[in-house]
C-alpha cells in the first residue's frame, strides 16, 4: 500500500473529524483547570493542615510505597481520557462511512484512485490507534502539568520529592499507556469492526442499528433459550471486564490504589507498571477470537463500501 | 486499436425492473459523447457500470479492463463528476487540492491552481461556503487538472444557472479536451451541449435507441416543415414523427428522398432534441 497515500488519508480524517484532537484537548483542559482550582483557587485543598498523626504516617511510608503512590496518582489521570476516547472512537466509527453516503461525497472519494480497502483501513486506523494515541499524548501532557502543580503545592512538605520526577515513574507511565493502547486496540477491534460495518450499511441512524441489532439478538436468545450468552459476551467486551481482570492477573481485586497507609506490614505495593500482566492478556483466547471476528467485520465493511456506489 | 469503451448486451436488473436491458455501444478515443435519455432510462446505471461502481451482466470493457473487477486499476485513468453536490461540505478548497495531489499520480496541482486563479474561489473557504456554481467550478478545476483518458460527467451542471452552465462547457472544451481524451456526458439540457458533442447515444428503457456520430445526422435525418394541405402527402413518405407548430406540420424522416420532400415544404436539419423526441416516440408506439 502506498504510504504517501495513507498519510493523506489520515490527514483527511483529521480535517473532517476535529473530535480526534478536540475531545482529548478539552478533557485535559478541564482536568488542569480543576487541579489549578483545587490547588490554588477557592477550592484550595490544604496539605499544610494535616494533623501530626497523618503527617507522621505519610512520612513513615517506605520509598517503594511513595513510588507506588506517585505512579498510581499519575496513572489515575489517564482514566478519564481513555473512557472518553471509547465514546469518541465509537461515534467516529459509526459516522465514518455513513456521513459520506448521506452527503453523497462518497462518489467524489470514489472518483479518486483510493480503493475501498484503503479507505476503510484508514478509518479503522484512526478509530483504533490514532484516537487512543492522541488521547495518550493529551494524557501525558496533562500528567506533566499536574505533576508540576503537585510539585509546587507539595514543595514545602518535601513529601514526594525524589518520587515524582523519576525516569522509572514516567517510563513506566509511558509503558502502561502503550500497553493500554495496544491491548484495547485488539480488544475493541470487533466492536470497531461492527461499527464500521453498520456505518457502511445502515440506511439511516447507524447508532440505532448498531445498538438495536445486538439487543434484538440478545432478546431473541433470551426468549428462545432463556440464556444470555450474546448479551453477556457483548457486555463483557464493552465493559472491558475480562481485559481488566486479565491485566491485573486477577490478583489485585479491590486493591484500589494498591496502597494502604495503615497496613505498613502488607507486601510492598507495586507500581502500576508492575501490577499489569500483559502476557495474561495477549495469551487469552477471548482476545484473539475477538480479533478474528473483528477482521471479518472490517472485511464486511470494505465489501459494503464497495457497493456504496450502487446505493447512492 | 480497440474502442475505449465496449459494451455488449449490458444488463442490470433491480428485482423485475431492468435498468439496462441488453445495451450495446462503443465509444472511441478522442470523442465527446452525449448519453441522452429520459429519466429512468438507464443513463446513470450505464455510467455507474462504466465507472465500476455497479456490476452488470453482459460484456463491458473500459480501457481494455473490466471496470468492476479492475476498478482500482481504472480509477487513475478515469475521472468523473457525479453531481454538483458531491464535494464534502466540510472540505476546504486548499485541502481538496492538497488531498487530490496527494493521492492522484496524474494530478497537476499547478494546473488546478491556474484554473482556480480565474475564479473568485478563495482557497481557505469551505465547500459549504461556496455557491453552487463555485462548487462546480472547483470540482471542474480538480478534474481538469487530472490527466485522465476518460472523463465521465453525470448531469454535471444540474441546478446551475445558464451562465455557469455555459462557462462549464466552455472551459471543458478550451482547457481540457484534446485528442488523447474522451468525455462521456449525460444531461437533460441537450440543446446546450449539442454543438460540442461528436457522438450521440440515445438510451431508452435500458436499450440503445440510437448511436451515431454527429456528422452523420444531417445525412440520415431531415425535418420537413409542411403546410397543412401537404400533410397527407408528407405522411405517405413514412415520417418517424409528426407534430404541429404554428400552423405547420413538422415531420422527421430517416433516410428519406430529399428531392421528394423538398417539393412538400421547407427542409431543416433536426436538432438532437427533435431527433430524441421522434426516436423515443417511435419506440413507444
Amino acid at each position: 500500500m502506498n504510504q504517501n497515500k495513507f498519510y493523506w488519508l489520515l490527514r483527511r480524517e483529521l480535517w473532517e473529524s476535529r473530535s480526534v484532537w478536540m475531545a482529548p484537548a478539552i478533557c485535559g483542559a478541564i482536568i488542569v483547570l480543576a487541579a489549578l482550582w483545587a490547588a490554588f483557587g477557592t477550592g484550595n485543598v490544604s496539605v499544610e493542615g494535616l494533623g501530626p498523626v497523618e503527617s507522621a504516617k505519610l512520612h513513615s511510608l517506605t520509598p517503594e510505597k511513595l513510588d507506588a503512590v506517585a505512579s498510581y496518582g499519575v496513572g489515575l489521570i489517564a482514566v478519564p481520557f481513555f473512557v472518553m476516547v471509547l465514546f469518541t472512537q465509537f461515534f467516529y466509527a459509526l459516522d465514518a462511512l455513513y456521513s459520506e453516503r448521506r452527503d453523497r461525497s462518497v462518489l467524489f472519494w470514489k472518483s479518486l484512485p483510493v480503493s475501498d480497502t484503503e479507505t476503510v483501513l484508514s478509518k479503522l486506523l484512526v478509530a483504533g490507534l490514532v484516537m487512543p494515541l492522541v488521547a495518550a499524548a493529551a494524557t501525558l501532557a496533562t500528567q506533566l502539568i499536574l505533576a508540576v502543580i503537585a510539585s509546587a503545592k507539595l514543595a514545602g512538605l518535601g513529601l514526594l520529592q525524589g518520587h515524582l520526577w523519576t525516569a522509572s515513574l514516567w517510563g513506566g507511565d509511558l509503558a502502561v499507556m502503550a500497553y493500554v493502547v495496544l491491548a484495547s486496540a485488539l480488544w475493541y477491534l470487533p466492536l470497531l469492526g461492527w461499527c464500521l460495518l453498520v456505518s457502511a450499511w445502515a440506511p439511516r441512524s447507524p447508532v440505532m442499528y448498531a445498538t438495536l441489532a445486538p439487543l434484538a439478538l440478545g432478546l431473541a436468545e433470551f426468549i428462545a433459550f432463556r440464556s444470555h450468552v450474546v448479551l453477556g459476551a457483548i457486555g463483557s467486551r464493552v465493559g472491558n471486564m475480562e481485559l481488566l481482570a486479565r491485566s491485573f492477573g486477577g490478583r489485585h481485586h479491590g486493591a484500589g490504589f494498591g496502597v494502604d497507609i495503615d497496613e505498613s506490614h502488607i507486601e510492598v505495593p507495586r507500581r502500576l507498571i508492575d501490577a499489569i500482566d500483559p502476557t495474561a492478556v495477549f495469551t487469552t483466547p477471548t482476545l484473539w477470537v475477538g480479533v478474528a471476528v473483528g477482521v471479518g467485520l472490517v472485511a464486511g465493511a470494505i465489501y459494503m463500501r464497495r457497493r456504496a456506489g450502487e446505493v447512492a | 486499436m480497440a474502442s475505449l469503451i465496449e459494451a455488449q448486451g449490458l444488463t442490470k436488473r433491480f428485482g423485475t425492473h431492468a435498468a439496462l436491458d441488453g445495451a450495446s455501444f462503443k465509444v472511441e478515443s478522442g470523442r465527446i459523447v452525449g448519453l441522452i435519455g429520459p429519466n429512468g432510462a438507464g443513463k446513470t446505471t450505464a455510467l455507474k457500470a462504466i465507472l465500476g461502481l455497479t456490476r452488470c451482466e453482459g460484456r463491458l470493457s473500459v480501457l481494455g479492463l473490466d471496470p468492476y473487477r479492475d476498478r482500482n486499476a481504472l480509477t487513475e485513468r478515469v475521472s468523473f463528476i457525479a453531481d454538483v453536490a458531491v464535494l464534502p461540505r466540510w472540505l476546504r478548497v486548499s485541502q481538496a487540492v492538497e488531498f487530490v495531489a496527494g493521492v492522484h499520480p496524474r494530478f497537476r496541482a499547478d494546473r488546478c491552481h491556474a484554473f482556480l486563479e480565474r475564479t473568485s474561489i478563495r482557497r481557505d473557504s469551505r465547500v459549504k461556503e461556496l455557491s453552487k456554481g463555485m462548487i462546480t467550478q472547483l470540482h471542474l478545476a480538480l478534474v481538469m487538472a487530472i490527466d485522465a483518458q476518460l472523463l465521465v460527467l453525470d448531469e454535471p451542471t444540474l441546478g446551475l444557472d445558464i451562465l455557469s452552465r455555459k462557462q462549464f462547457y466552455d472551459s471543458l472544451l478550451s482547457d481540457y479536451m484534446d485528442a488523447e481524451k474522451t468525455i462521456l456526458v449525460t444531461t437533460h439540457q441537450v440543446e446546450e451541449i449539442e454543438n460540442i458533442l461528436t457522438d450521440v447515444i440515445f438510451i431508452d428503457r435500458g436499450r440503445i435507441a440510437l448511436d451515431l456520430p454527429m456528422e452523420e445526422i444531417p445525412a440520415r435525418y431531415v425535418q420537413l416543415l409542411a403546410p397543412p394541405d401537404r400533410a397527407e402527402a408528407a405522411r405517405a413518405l413514412k415520417p418517424l414523427s409528426e407534430r404541429q407548430l404554428l400552423g405547420r406540420h413538422v415531420f422527421l424522416y430517416e433516410g428519406a428522398d430529399r428531392q421528394a420532400l423538398a417539393a412538400l415544404g421547407e427542409l431543416r436539419q433536426p436538432s438532437i432534441a427533435d431527433l430524441f423526441v421522434a426516436k423515443l416516440k417511435g419506440a413507444a408506439a
